[in-house]
Formats: structure tokens, C-alpha cells, sequence
């Protein structure tokens, strides 16, 4: 197995194939270029970026690249199935909780400390509009949108894809939000350690998954202090606030990476209570979840994946 | 010079044991503490309000299974990892 590392959209990427070493590392480079201009195209910490653009044309029609309208439709599509819990028109709730800038800038000088700082009426994802003829989309006036919820891991298996091109088997990891085709040679399942939320350096268990994403969600990596709270920097869409959950942090396991990493924040925003019910309409996605005293928890359908 | 330090010490000592004394005398006049009339068990205390228990983990989490975790002993651990993003 051929490892290629490096950094982009603010977290470690970890690329894995098999294969001819030429073909393998063209498909490196091409992964590597298709997660670079993702991270261009989508990030919303550059006035530049397609995103940005996108967020200051509201309240008008927008031509959007068909990378962007094909993940808008997706992330509606996810709205609808979570009730709403996943939303990335929280944009404004996040930064007012401090997250204006990169997670990097606010490591390096801390977060945006004015939490006095009003937000409109929260809208409605639902009210974008996308225009499959012409390919055109419209955000209602006021409307700001982060897709750093679905993004990643979008980006992560469209990357293995184009790496699959080259490779007889291979896998991407975005910062933890994983996507593997085929298996390594003479194994039966792909090998994952799962960090403990609160020390990373620590391995919970090994979760030994097939051809398929992996995402995790927590509330202690992007973290900060704004006054006298701890923020982090998922927003419950019904509050605005971060969300207060028993969980620290969520795995999930799903046959796509966007399916993987929208319901690992959607179950960790919902908590115990409303998960069972989001589970028990998804029966394709397997939960692991670590609780606030470092207990792992998980659906039934999870005893297959873990280790410990 | 001589004579300055000699009167400094003595002026120094002096001070000392009439602040000594001169505390000693305060304390032993000062009032003294009432006696308690009343026992601790006849004290009626307000009863403490209850809390509500923590909504989450005490209803439906039986419905996950629970996993035990053991430090790991493997000598080599995954090159991939998951913490969450």
C-alpha cells in the first residue's frame, strides 16, 4: 500500500493505493488536484471562492460550477431527510458563536469574542432554488450558506474515485472523514483507529470496515473559547447555539461519504433521545458514539465494525 | 551610627512586647461567643429541590449496546484514523 500525505481544507489528507507505482502516483496527483480546487471552490474563508460568490449574489439567479449545483441539490436533499437537523444556512449562527475565520487563524489568535452580534430570522434551506434547466440557483435575500457539513466528505469520494482510476484498490482521508474502494490486497476490511474525543493520541477501538465512508463528528476538535463559554462549531439549526448533546463525539458508517458525514453531525446535534428515531429510518448507516465519560456506544448494527 | 542601630533594636524589641501584651489584653476582654441553644437536630432545614435527571442518557441509550475499551496493546495501530472533523 502506497501513502501519500498532506493538507488542505484545514485537515490532515491521507491517500492509500494499490497498484502500478506510475499509475499510482498519477492518481495521487490527480486526487490531489481535484481536493485543492474543491477546497478553492468551496471554502468559505476566501472572497474568491465560488462560495463566497454564491453567498453575496442572495437574493439573485446565480451560475454555479456543476460541482456546486450538484452538491446544493445534494445537501437539499439531506435537509429534507433530517427534518431539517442538517442545514447549511447556519452560516450566520456560526459566525456569530465565533467561527469567522479559518480554524487555523483561531488556533493561532483566537476566535471573533463579539457574541452580542444579532442574526435575522433563521430561513429556510428549503427556499433555495435550483434550476435543473438552466442550471441556475437562487438563495433567497439574507441567506448565507457553509457546506463545510457535506463538503468534505463529498470531496473525499469523488477523490477516491478519480484515484480508483488508477489503482486497483485505494482510500481517502479528509480529516477523518473517510471513503475506500475495493479492499487491500489480502485483507478482508480496511483498518480505522478511532480516537478518543478528548485525546486524540488515543486509539477507542479499530473499526475493520469494507468498501464504503466513514465520517466523525465531534465537539471537542473545532473548539474555542468565546468569553467565558466553550464554542464549537456545530450549530443546532432548532437553537442557533452550539449544540448541547450527551455525546462528544459520532461515527458513522454509510455506504456514501456525504451520507456518512451529514448524519455523524445530524446524530450528534440530535442526541440520544431523537437518534434512535433518525437510525431507525436509516437502516443502511451504522452509529458509534462516545459519550461525555469516554464510554462507546453504538446502534446494532455496528457490532460488525468494531474492535476494541 | 552605632548609636542609631542600638536605639532601633531596643526600639524594636519595646514595640514587640507591648503589641504582644497589648493583644493579649484585648482578646481577654473581648465579648465572648453565645453559648448554642439550640440543637442541630431541632433546626428545621428547607428541603433541597430535586433535580430533573438528565434527559438523555437515562431513557433510550439502552437501546445502543454498550462497548468496553481496553487500552490498546497492539504494537502497530492503523495508518488511517477517525476523530472527527
Amino acid at each position: 500500500m502506497e501513502y501519500y500525505e498532506f493538507r488542505a481544507m484545514n485537515s490532515a489528507i491521507v491517500l492509500a493505493a494499490e497498484g502500478d507505482p506510475k499509475q499510482v502516483a498519477l492518481g495521487f496527483r490527480n486526487a490531489r488536484e481535484f481536493i485543492e480546487e474543491s477546497e478553492q471552490r468551496f471554502t468559505r474563508f476566501s472572497d474568491q471562492s465560488e462560495l463566497s460568490q454564491l453567498n453575496r449574489a442572495a437574493g439573485q439567479w446565480f451560475h454555479p460550477s456543476p460541482a456546486m449545483f450538484e452538491l446544493l441539490k445534494l445537501a437539499q436533499q439531506y435537509v429534507n431527510l433530517t427534518d431539517g437537523l442538517f442545514d447549511p444556512s447556519i452560516l450566520p449562527y456560526l459566525q456569530r458563536a465565533g467561527y469567522d475565520r479559518s480554524m487555523d487563524e483561531i488556533r493561532l489568535n483566537g476566535a471573533n469574542q463579539d457574541f452580542t452580534v444579532s442574526v435575522q430570522e433563521k430561513l429556510n434551506f428549503k427556499t433555495l432554488l435550483l434550476d435543473e434547466e438552466t442550471g441556475l440557483v437562487w438563495l433567497p435575500p439574507g441567506m448565507q450558506i457553509d457546506l463545510g457539513g457535506i463538503a468534505k466528505g463529498w470531496i473525499a469520494e469523488r477523490a477516491a474515485r478519480l484515484l480508483a482510476e488508477k489503482t486497483s484498490s485505494c482510500a481517502v482521508n479528509a480529516g477523518g472523514d473517510l471513503f475506500m474502494i475495493g479492499l487491500p490486497e489480502g485483507q478482508s476490511a480496511w483498518e480505522i483507529a478511532l480516537e478518543h474525543p478528548r485525546d486524540p493520541d488515543q486509539t477507542l477501538a479499530i473499526l475493520r470496515v469494507g468498501p464504503e465512508a466513514v465520517a466523525t463528528s465531534s465537539i471537542m476538535k473545532r473548539a474555542w473559547r468565546q468569553g467565558d463559554r466553550q464554542q464549537h462549531h456545530l450549530i443546532d439549526p432548532r437553537s442557533g447555539e452550539p449544540a448541547i448533546t450527551d455525546w462528544l463525539s459520532v461515527t458513522v458508517i454509510a455506504p456514501q461519504a456525504a451520507t456518512a458525514e451529514v448524519f455523524a453531525k445530524v446524530l450528534l446535534i440530535a442526541g440520544t433521545e431523537q437518534a434512535m428515531d433518525i437510525l431507525a429510518s436509516q437502516d443502511e448507516i451504522a452509529f458509534i458514539a462516545v459519550d461525555r465519560q469516554g464510554r462507546l456506544w453504538g446502534s446494532q448494527n455496528s457490532k460488525e465494525y468494531i474492535n476494541v | 551610627m552605632k548609636i542609631f542601630q542600638k536605639s532601633l533594636r531596643v526600639w524594636i524589641a519595646t514595640a514587640s512586647v507591648a503589641g504582644f501584651f497589648g493583644g493579649w489584653a484585648l482578646l481577654a476582654h473581648a465579648p465572648k461567643p453565645a453559648p448554642v441553644t439550640q440543637s442541630s437536630a431541632q433546626v428545621e432545614l428547607t428541603p433541597v429541590p430535586t433535580l430533573a435527571p438528565i434527559p438523555s442518557l437515562n431513557g433510550r441509550i439502552q437501546n445502543f449496546q454498550q462497548f468496553s475499551v481496553a487500552p490498546r496493546t497492539r504494537q502497530t495501530l492503523p495508518r488511517f484514523r477517525t476523530g472527527g472533523s
